[in-house]
């Protein structure tokens, strides 16, 4: 089945991962293995679909990049717009957990402590460590 | 039978819906406990939220030579909708099992809801 690996027409979403999803939305019901075939290959065409509905929306406007405002308008216009506000509320977290991260980077560096300290710090840390290994 | 099949569906939507909840706050929390300090590594805390492979969305979106450049927000809320797309059509399929009063969930299911429900007209190519 996968024997022209490399071929990028081949892509698909990891059947794991699938499973697992399949798993959790249908706990306790068995699904033949040509049906989740199927699942994998259909969201191979989801993904096509939203994208390409994406990409002219994003032509139409006047930006060379799809934003997430392309990806929810093609939602919309292609009949899922029940999914938007779920995916609209993790597009919040994910910019809420980027923002965080910068944050915890800027706060990391304004700990007061010099980095002459951080790095004795730090070889105390591998001397420990390589001390306990060998 | 559009009654039939509306009645078992939202109580699990329900469910579905407060289970995928819980993943994300459990991925928020995650996050917090272990800070990624200095990591600008573009798709890191990003693999947490998602259940799929954001990368290998992308690539999927990138076999179509028309479309351009995608944010790295919208290849993740590409893959969101996926996730919910995979719940949607999965339970819109179990309804046809258990008209058939089967427990086991199987391809011409799929197929069934495929050809019934109008947003699926999309994937009538994938049918044999």
């Amino acid at each position: 089945m996968a024997s022209s690996s490399g071929n990028d027409d081949d892509l698909t979403i990891p059947r794991a991962a699938i499973n697992k999803m399949i798993k959790e939305t249908l706990p306790n019901v068995r699904v033949a293995n040509d049906a989740r075939e199927l699942v994998v290959n259909c969201c191979t065409e989801f993904i096509h679909l939203i994208s390409s509905e994406a990409n002219e929306i994003c032509n139409k406007s006047d930006k060379k990049t799809i934003s997430p405002e392309h990806v929810i308008n093609a939602l919309e216009s292609l009949g899922f717009a029940s999914y938007i506000t779920e995916v609209k509320d993790v597009l919040q977290e994910c910019k809420t957990v980027a923002l965080k991260r910068r944050k915890a980077s800027s706060r990391l560096e304004n700990l007061g402590i010099p980095e002459e300290e951080l790095l004795r710090q730090q070889q105390e840390l591998f001397a420990k460590y390589s001390c306990s290994s060998s | 039978m559009a009654a039939a099949v509306e009645a078992p569906v939202p109580a699990e939507q329900d469910s579905a819906l407060c289970g995928s909840e819980g993943e994300t706050r459990g991925a928020e929390v995650e996050e917090k406990s272990q800070p990624q300090t200095g990591s600008t590594g573009p798709a890191v805390p990003h693999s947490r939220l998602s259940k799929l492979p954001l990368a290998r969305i992308k690539a999927l979106m990138k076999t179509d030579p028309d479309v351009s450049l995608a944010s790295q927000e919208s290849v993740f809320i590409i893959a969101k909708a996926t996730e919910l797309f995979v719940e949607m059509i999965a339970k819109d399929a179990l309804v046809y099992a258990q008209q058939g009063k089967r427990k086991t969930l199987q391809r011409k299911d799929l197929d069934n809801a495929i050809e019934a429900i109008d947003e699926f007209a999309f994937l009538e190519g994938t049918l044999d």
